[in-house]
């Protein structure tokens, strides 16, 4: 770990935050798990857990909802969303998209338990209630994902390896292939 | 444009489409739970308890309009903030919560609400509970 890496580190953390406070003004929409899997596609699992642990422990003390039942599925949800990034980093646009449609599913479905057993809400008026929000989530994810992915996989590459840098998906640019 | 981008934008789209679709039957959905009493009107209960189960009040109300938020406005003082997901119910008339260490919590006919005051709908023989509690989280 080089200093400089550190400061990346540090920089790709306080973006996933930032981010995510300022668009919580708009019900579900947030650049968190196209972040999260570029994260892990690029830094890999190791240091994108630090990454993670350290945005949730932020964001529910930032948000007042500093309690295990808040936390625990949020660190579970990104590490499953982060092992899709690692895993799927060098696929096709659309699997990764595809993966983070997948992920918000699957963050989505691990707050279910805590609104029934926790806040003792009904199961089938939960899930229509949250149906709407998740469907906005996982097409955010989707078109996030499929748009910025590739650009920002390789600049971010690029910024990581610096002079050691090889294009890490191999694709020529956009001007050659049309 | 090539290919890709084309169906990227195009299967954007139609996601966006079945998010609007989601909200529309949503909506239609829980106004459709609506009841009504024979003669058109909705008639509630409505209770106020504070954080020591004090009952601060009880009443009954009858209304055409199926919005919660609208009876809550019309007899009562409320205190609210504009949030993410609607209003944020903070105070009912002289019972005011700081939403750190005790908010209001909506009970419907027993049950903890699914919804903020600002989308909850009611229905005739509902009984509503807003009890001030401590925040868990």
């Amino acid at each position: 770990m080089t200093i400089k890496k550190l400061c990346y580190l540090v920089a790709m953390t306080t973006i996933l935050f930032v981010q995510e406070e300022v668009l919580t003004v708009i019900p579900s929409v947030q650049l968190t798990f196209f972040l999260i899997i570029l994260y892990g596609a690029t830094v890999g699992i190791g240091y994108g857990s630090i990454i993670v642990v350290a945005h949730v422990l932020m964001d529910n003390l930032f948000m007042g909802s500093f309690v295990v039942w808040t936390i625990v599925p949020m660190i579970v949800g990104y590490e499953i969303t982060l092992t899709f990034g690692y895993l799927l980093r060098k696929k096709n646009e659309f699997i990764i998209a595809g993966s983070g449609v997948i992920a918000g599913l699957i963050y989505a479905a691990l707050f279910i338990p805590i609104g029934v057993f926790v806040y003792e809400q009904k199961l089938v008026p939960y899930i229509i209630a949250d149906i709407p929000f998740t469907l906005v989530l996982v097409t955010c994810n989707f078109i996030t994902i499929a748009f910025l992915y590739k650009p920002m996989y390789k600049l971010l590459n690029r910024l990581l390896q610096g002079d050691k840098y090889v294009d890490p998906l191999e694709i020529k640019d956009e001007e050659e292939t049309d | 444009m090539n290919k890709k981008n084309l169906i990227k934008i195009v299967i954007a789209l139609l996601m966006v489409g079945i998010c609007v679709l989601a909200f529309v039957l949503v909506n239609y959905y829980n106004k459709s739970q609506v009841k009504r009493a024979e003669d058109g009107s909705i008639h509630v209960q409505v209770l106020v308890i504070d954080i020591d189960s004090n009952t601060l009040s009880d009443n009954s109300y009858s209304t055409d309009n199926s919005s919660l938020y609208d009876l809550m406005d019309e007899h009562y003082t409320l205190k609210t903030e504009d949030g993410t997901y609607g209003k944020v119910l903070l105070g009912i008339d002289n019972l005011i919560t700081d939403f750190n260490t005790t908010y209001i919590a909506i009970y419907v006919n027993g049950d903890y609400a699914n919804y903020g005051i600002s989308t909850l709908q009611i229905s005739d023989g509902d009984v509503f509970e807003f009890k001030e509690e401590r925040v868990m989280w």
